[in-house]
């Protein structure tokens, strides 16, 4: 390989480089949601997805909560507190969500989920039975 | 040889070029995903407005016409000057280019402008109220707006108004003779509403709000207007060129980009009405000293007294359908000296800005977010954005599209 090659290719490689840099920036976070996860003291693996996909971000609406144990049997006796955030502009969220009716089978409402703010959003959830209380955090990417 | 010079030189040559062009003009042009979010801004996006269920007539046409007449209507303030309209001139973006406005006194804070208001989850500056209908009669008891009561707003209603009132609201009741009485007023308004029976004042309060919701039925029809931007992205999403009254500039663009990055104004400002219709402190100075307007930390307790929120009983809601209000953040604390931010469309001709109309050119609210001084009271929220002054231009100049 001659130094022509070599520099031709260089040239190729940084013009490339430039052009991709400066034309095309980096996408929007697209990150998958976690589905499923399993609480920090592996006491449940709880699933955490909005009632209904259609729902406005930035109005109250609710989501479901789906506990079960580790065997996968579905918890129907807890109690759920709700918070969120954004670590990375360090504020909360705009409202005060909260657990509204056990829907049965390990399903639960939680009312009031509102995000003001696109981006990454971190979703603490308590659960609690027979009080004992294990906590799982999911990360989740709102459009 | 001389083919492989020639190829190294072209390269060469491309680059140089690429490289000035990019120094000397920014890249003015949109990946996909900045034109996704320039779109999430523009009207392209703007939804159907949202329903109200605490006013039964906010989308009848008969309430949008009375709305329309009690909105100009200088009869229901104490010294028959001052209406709405005085403070919110549709000429002006329904706003009054003063820091602070002017009925029968002076307020201490800026108006708004309506366009869009309809979208609103908060209203005023603070969030003290929770739906049009009820913000739309505050003022009119309020001593420095229309300085009235709502035993006068009732009657004067009734007294100009009976047809369209009872083709909208049914059969209106007969008021007595009654003096100006408020449980808002001076002392002797107070005083004349304490002497009324309870049925009388359910009466009054009645029409009174009737009143708003008419006034309320009227502004949700005032939709925010189309700007140079949102005829740009429009074209440019359609693939067409931007015709004459639709192009940006390289530098509108850059403003764009600023805006939505480095600047990281989207943060708050984002959707085709540009809020995220929340609180925030933004260590935006205060007029008084010492430092005294605690904005929406004090909203909580004016919410919780007042008889016309969601939850109240002049509401037409459902009280599960009072979702703003049954799950509202409300920690004194974390709101202290947070504002609502306001919807940035035709930003650029309505000086004073903030609140209390304290910064008075755009290019100073710019300094402002740059420099991020700390708070008179409460966190501001807000770091040093870093911006060169030519970024500062580019979003001046992007500002000035929408």
């Amino acid at each position: 390989m001659n130094k022509f090659t070599v520099l031709t290719r260089t040239i190729l490689i940084v013009a490339t480089a430039f052009v991709a840099f400066n034309f095309f920036p980096l996408a929007l976070n697209a990150q998958d949601n976690a589905v499923s996860q399993v609480s920090t003291g592996e006491q449940f693996v709880v699933s955490f997805t909005p009632e209904n996909p259609d729902s406005q971000r930035n109005s109250p609406h609710a989501w479901i909560a789906e506990i079960k144990t580790a065997d996968g049997e579905p918890v129907t006796n807890a109690t759920i507190m709700v918070d969120g955030g954004m670590a990375a502009h360090g504020h909360g969220m705009p409202t005060r969500p909260r657990m509204t009716e056990n829907l049965g089978d390990g399903h639960y409402k939680i009312d009031g989920m509102q995000f003001h703010m696109a981006g990454e959003w971190q979703l603490n959830l308590a659960i609690t039975v027979d009080d004992v209380t294990d906590t799982v955090t999911f990360d989740q990417v709102i459009q | 040889m001389t083919r492989r010079y020639f190829a190294v030189t072209l390269v060469a040559v491309i680059i140089s070029v690429a490289v000035a062009g990019t120094l000397l003009f920014g890249n003015a042009s949109l990946s996909d995903a900045e034109l996704k979010v320039a779109r999430s801004l523009s009207l392209a996006s703007l939804p159907k407005i949202p329903p109200d269920p605490s006013n039964v007539v906010a989308d009848n046409a008969d309430a949008v016409q009375l709305g329309a007449l009690l909105f100009d209507d200088t009869g229901m303030s104490a010294n028959g000057l001052v209406s709405c309209a005085t403070c919110h001139l549709e000429n002006r973006q329904f706003q009054d280019d003063l820091q602070f406005s002017r009925g029968i006194g002076t307020t201490d804070r800026r108006s708004m402008p309506l366009r869009g208001v309809g979208y609103q989850t908060w209203f005023f500056w603070d969030g003290r109220k929770d739906s049009l209908w009820s913000q739309a009669i505050g003022p009119l008891e309020n001593a420095v707006e229309h300085g009235f009561t709502r035993s006068q707003v009732a009657k004067h209603v009734l007294a100009t108004y009976p047809d369209e009132y009872t083709r909208l609201f049914g059969p209106a009741p007969k008021l007595a003779e009654i003096p100006p009485a408020s449980p808002l007023g001076n002392q002797m308004q107070q005083a004349n509403w304490q002497q009324l029976s309870e049925p009388t004042r359910d009466e009054i309060n009645r029409i009174f709000v009737n009143t708003g919701k008419s006034i309320a039925a009227f502004e949700r029809t005032l939709v925010p207007l189309e700007n140079r931007f949102d005829r740009y992205i429009n074209a440019v999403s359609s693939g067409q060129e931007p015709g004459e009254d639709a192009t940006l500039s390289k530098q509108e663009i850059n403003g764009f980009k600023v805006f939505a990055g480095k600047g990281s104004c989207i943060d708050c400002h984002s959707g085709a009405r540009l809020t995220d219709d929340f609180f925030h402190n933004t260590g935006v100075p205060d007029p008084n000293n010492p430092p005294s307007d605690r904005g929406r930390a004090t909203a909580f307790a004016e919410l919780d007294a007042d008889p016309f929120t969601c939850l109240g009983r002049y509401s037409d809601a459902a009280p599960d359908s009072c979702l703003d209000l049954q799950f509202m953040a409300r920690e004194v604390d974390l709101f202290d000296r947070t504002f609502k931010s306001p919807g940035l469309r035709g930003i650029a001709e309505r000086p004073p800005f903030m609140h209390a109309g304290q910064i008075e050119t755009l290019e100073q609210v710019i300094e402002h977010y740059n420099n991020a001084p700390p708070a008179p009271l409460g966190h501001s929220e807000i770091v040093p954005l870093g911006l060169s002054n030519r970024e500062k231009a580019d979003l001046l100049a992007f500002l000035r599209t929408l």
